[in-house]
C-alpha cells in the first residue's frame, strides 16, 4: 500500500492548485455557517439579558413587540404616553411590588436619553438578575444631573462633572436644550446592554427641559431659567412606559389582564419575555433566510469544484493507468479518491472553524466597545458542531462523485487507456 | 453619528416588526376572543402550579349565549364537568410530584359568575391549581384541551416561571408545553 499513497500524494501534489481551491471554499462555507450560527445564538444573548427581573412592562396600547423594542432596546418610538394617574393606580394595586416609570424621546450626540426615577438604580435587573452599578459617582438627586452609560462615558470621553446638553428628539433634526445644561455626576459600570448607550436623568429633570416647550419647540421669550424651575412642580403629566415589578409571579397573568381591562386610557401589559419570543418568531425568519442562503454558497461552491475535479478526470486515466500498473485494483482507486476527498473536506471545514473562532475573538472587542454587542468566542455550541459535521459528511459526499466516476474509468481502462 | 452594526440590526428587527404588525397586532391583544383560540397561561412557583385559560364560548360549545334548549343546557354542563376534572386534560411531568387542588370556572354566560356577557361574544376564564413538592422540577405540561374539545385549534401559551418568561404557540398534534429550556 506504501508506494501507492506515495503515489496518490505525488498526484495530489500535482493538483495542489485545484484541491486548495476546494479547502478554500469549504473552509468559506464553514466560516459562513458557523459566523451566522454564532452571530444569531449570541444576538439572543444579548437581547435575553437586557432585561430580566421586570414581570410586566405597561406603556399605551400598541403592538407587544414595539413597546419592547422602545421601553427596553430604545429602537423606535412610542406613538402614545401613559398618563401619570396611571402610573399612580399601577403601583397602588395590592399585586405590585414596585413600578419604575421611564421616559424617552430626547438624545445627546446620538445617544438616547431616559428620564426615570431613583429607584431605576435599584430595581433594574439584567443579564442573570444583576443589578446595576456605579463604576464612578453617584445616582442624580436633584435637577439637572445626569448618569451615563459605561459606552456613553467612553466613547464621549466624558468624566465626572463634565457638562453637556440634551437634544430633543433624536432624528437628524434636533433642536438642543441648550439653555439647560446637565453635570454628569455618575458613570455606570458596563453591562453589555442598552443601559450602556444610554444617558440617565430624572423624570423632574425630563420634564423641567419641556416645561417651556410647546409642540416641540421652545416658546420664545418664556424660557424658564433652571433656578426659576427648581421652584416649580415637576411631577411628570406623562411617562413613556413603566417597569413593574410583582410581589409574585402567579399575579403577572391577572395584573396583565387588568391593565388590560384598565378604563381610564387604553393600555398594555407585556411579559418581556414573552414580547421577545415573539420578537425571535419574527426575527426567525429572516434568520432561517440567511441560514438558507450560506447552505447555497456552500453547495454552489461545492457544485462547482466537483465539476471540476470531473473535468479533470479525463487528463488523470493515464495517471489512474499508473496506479493499476503498481498494483492497485478499482477498489483502492475508489478509496485512494474517497481518502483524498475526506482528508480535503476535513481540512476546508477545520480551517473554517478556526477562521470563525478567530474572527469572534479578533472582532469581538471591536464589536463590545462599538455596538455594545457582545460575541462569544469560546468553544463552537452544539449546534455549530452540527453544522460542522454537516459540511464535512456533504463535502465528503460530494467527493464520492469524481472518485466513483475514476472507480468506473479504471474499471474500463484497466492499464491502457484509450485516449 | 456612525452607521453601526447595532443599528443596522436594530434597524432590521425594526423592519420585520413593521412588516409583521398585522400578525403582530394579533398577538398583542393576548386576551382577544378568537375563535378556535385559547389563551394558556402558566405560573410555576416552587410548590404551586397555575394554569388559567381564557377561550370564546364557541370553542367549548359551538354557540355563545345562555345555552336554551335542554340539549344545550346539557352540552353546557358536560364541557364544564370535563374543564373542571382538569387531569382529563392536563398531565403535568411527574417529576414534579403535583396534585390538583382547586378549579375555578368563570363564564357569565353559563352562570358560573364572572362578568355578564357583552354583545355577540362570550368567554369562560378558569384557573387550575397544583400543589407540587416541586413544580420548578417539571420539564413539561401538556395541555389536551384541543383532544377535549374540537372546536380548539390553537393554544397561545404564556409562561412565567423560574427560569423567565417565554412564549409558545401549540397547534396541529401538539401538546407539549416545555418548560425547560
Ligand atoms: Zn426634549
Amino acid at each position: 500500500m506504501t508506494p501507492l499513497i506515495t503515489l496518490a500524494a505525488r498526484s495530489a501534489w500535482n493538483r495542489r492548485f485545484t484541491l486548495m481551491l476546494t479547502v478554500a471554499s469549504i473552509a468559506l462555507a464553514t466560516l459562513l455557517l458557523m459566523g451566522i450560527e454564532r452571530l444569531r445564538t449570541d444576538l439572543r444573548a444579548n437581547f435575553s439579558s437586557a432585561v430580566s427581573g421586570t414581570d410586566l412592562i405597561v406603556g399605551a396600547r400598541t403592538g407587544s413587540t414595539q413597546l419592547l423594542l422602545y421601553s427596553v432596546f430604545r429602537i423606535g418610538a412610542a406613538t402614545n404616553n401613559m398618563g401619570w394617574a396611571s402610573v399612580q393606580a399601577l403601583a397602588a394595586h395590592r399585586a405590585v411590588a414596585w413600578v419604575v416609570p421611564i421616559s424617552l424621546g430626547d438624545s445627546h450626540r446620538g445617544y438616547p436619553v431616559l428620564g426615570t426615577s431613583g429607584e431605576y438604580f435599584e430595581r433594574f435587573r439584567y443579564g442573570n438578575r444583576q443589578p446595576l452599578k456605579l463604576a464612578e459617582g453617584r445616582a442624580f438627586n436633584q435637577l439637572f444631573e445626569a448618569v451615563l452609560g459605561a459606552d456613553v462615558a467612553e466613547q464621549l470621553g466624558y468624566k465626572l462633572g463634565q457638562r453637556l446638553t440634551l437634544a430633543h428628539g433624536s432624528g437628524e433634526l434636533v433642536a438642543e436644550h441648550a439653555d439647560k445644561p446637565f453635570v454628569v455626576t455618575g458613570i455606570l459600570a458596563r453591562t453589555g446592554t442598552p443601559v450602556d448607550r444610554t444617558v440617565h436623568i430624572s423624570l423632574e429633570s425630563m420634564e423641567a427641559l419641556h416645561v417651556d416647550w410647546v409642540g416641540g419647540v421652545q416658546m420664545p421669550g418664556r424660557a424658564l431659567t433652571p433656578d426659576q424651575l427648581r421652584e416649580m412642580n415637576l411631577q411628570p403629566k406623562a411617562v413613556t412606559a413603566a417597569l413593574v415589578g410583582l410581589k409574585s409571579r402567579p399575579a403577572v397573568f391577572s395584573v396583565q389582564r387588568w391593565v388590560a381591562d384598565y378604563r381610564a386610557e387604553p393600555l398594555m401589559a407585556i411579559l418581556p419575555g414573552v414580547a421577545l419570543d415573539e420578537l425571535w418568531e419574527v426575527v426567525g425568519v429572516g434568520e432561517k433566510a440567511l441560514l438558507a442562503m450560506s447552505v447555497m454558497v456552500g453547495v454552489v461552491s461545492l457544485a462547482g469544484l466537483v465539476s471540476v475535479v470531473l473535468a479533470g478526470l479525463n487528463e488523470r486515466r493515464r495517471e489512474l493507468a499508473v496506479l493499476r500498473a503498481v498494483g492497485a485494483g478499482p477498489r483502492h482507486v475508489l478509496a485512494l479518491l474517497a481518502l483524498e476527498g475526506a482528508l480535503v473536506t476535513l481540512a476546508g471545514a477545520l480551517l473554517g472553524l478556526l477562521l470563525a473562532l478567530g474572527g469572534a475573538a479578533a472582532l469581538g472587542p471591536w464589536l463590545q466597545s462599538r455596538h455594545g454587542l457582545v460575541i462569544g468566542w469560546g468553544m463552537p455550541s452544539t449546534a455549530q458542531w452540527m453544522l460542522f459535521a454537516a459540511v464535512v459528511a456533504t463535502g465528503w459526499l460530494a467527493s464520492l462523485l469524481p472518485a466513483l466516476r475514476a472507480y468506473r474509468l479504471s474499471l474500463v481502462d484497466g492499464l491502457s487507456p484509450r485516449i | 453619528m456612525k452607521k453601526s452594526l447595532r443599528t443596522s440590526l436594530a434597524a432590521l428587527a425594526a423592519l420585520a416588526a413593521a412588516v409583521m404588525l398585522p400578525t403582530l397586532a394579533l398577538a398583542q391583544t393576548h386576551a382577544a376572543h378568537e375563535h378556535g383560540k385559547v389563551a394558556v397561561d402558566i405560573a410555576v412557583e416552587r410548590e404551586q402550579l397555575t394554569i388559567g385559560i381564557d377561550t370564546p364560548l364557541d370553542n367549548l360549545l359551538g354557540f355563545e349565549r345562555a345555552p336554551r334548549s335542554a340539549a344545550e343546557k346539557q352540552a353546557a354542563d358536560a364541557a364544564v364537568a370535563r374543564l373542571r376534572a382538569a387531569d382529563g386534560w392536563l398531565r403535568i411531568d411527574p417529576q414534579a410530584g403535583c396534585q390538583l387542588q382547586a378549579v375555578t370556572l368563570e363564564s357569565g354566560a353559563l352562570g358560573l359568575g364572572g362578568a355578564p356577557a357583552e354583545g355577540e361574544h362570550a368567554d369562560l376564564e378558569g384557573s387550575v391549581t397544583y400543589r407540587c413538592t416541586d413544580a420548578t422540577r417539571a420539564a413539561w405540561i401538556d395541555v389536551g384541551l384541543a383532544d377535549a374539545f374540537k372546536r380548539v385549534k390553537v393554544l397561545q401559551v404564556q409562561v412565567a416561571g423560574p427560569q423567565g418568561q417565554a412564549k409558545q404557540t401549540l397547534s396541529g398534534k401538539n401538546r407539549r408545553v416545555v418548560l425547560a429550556k
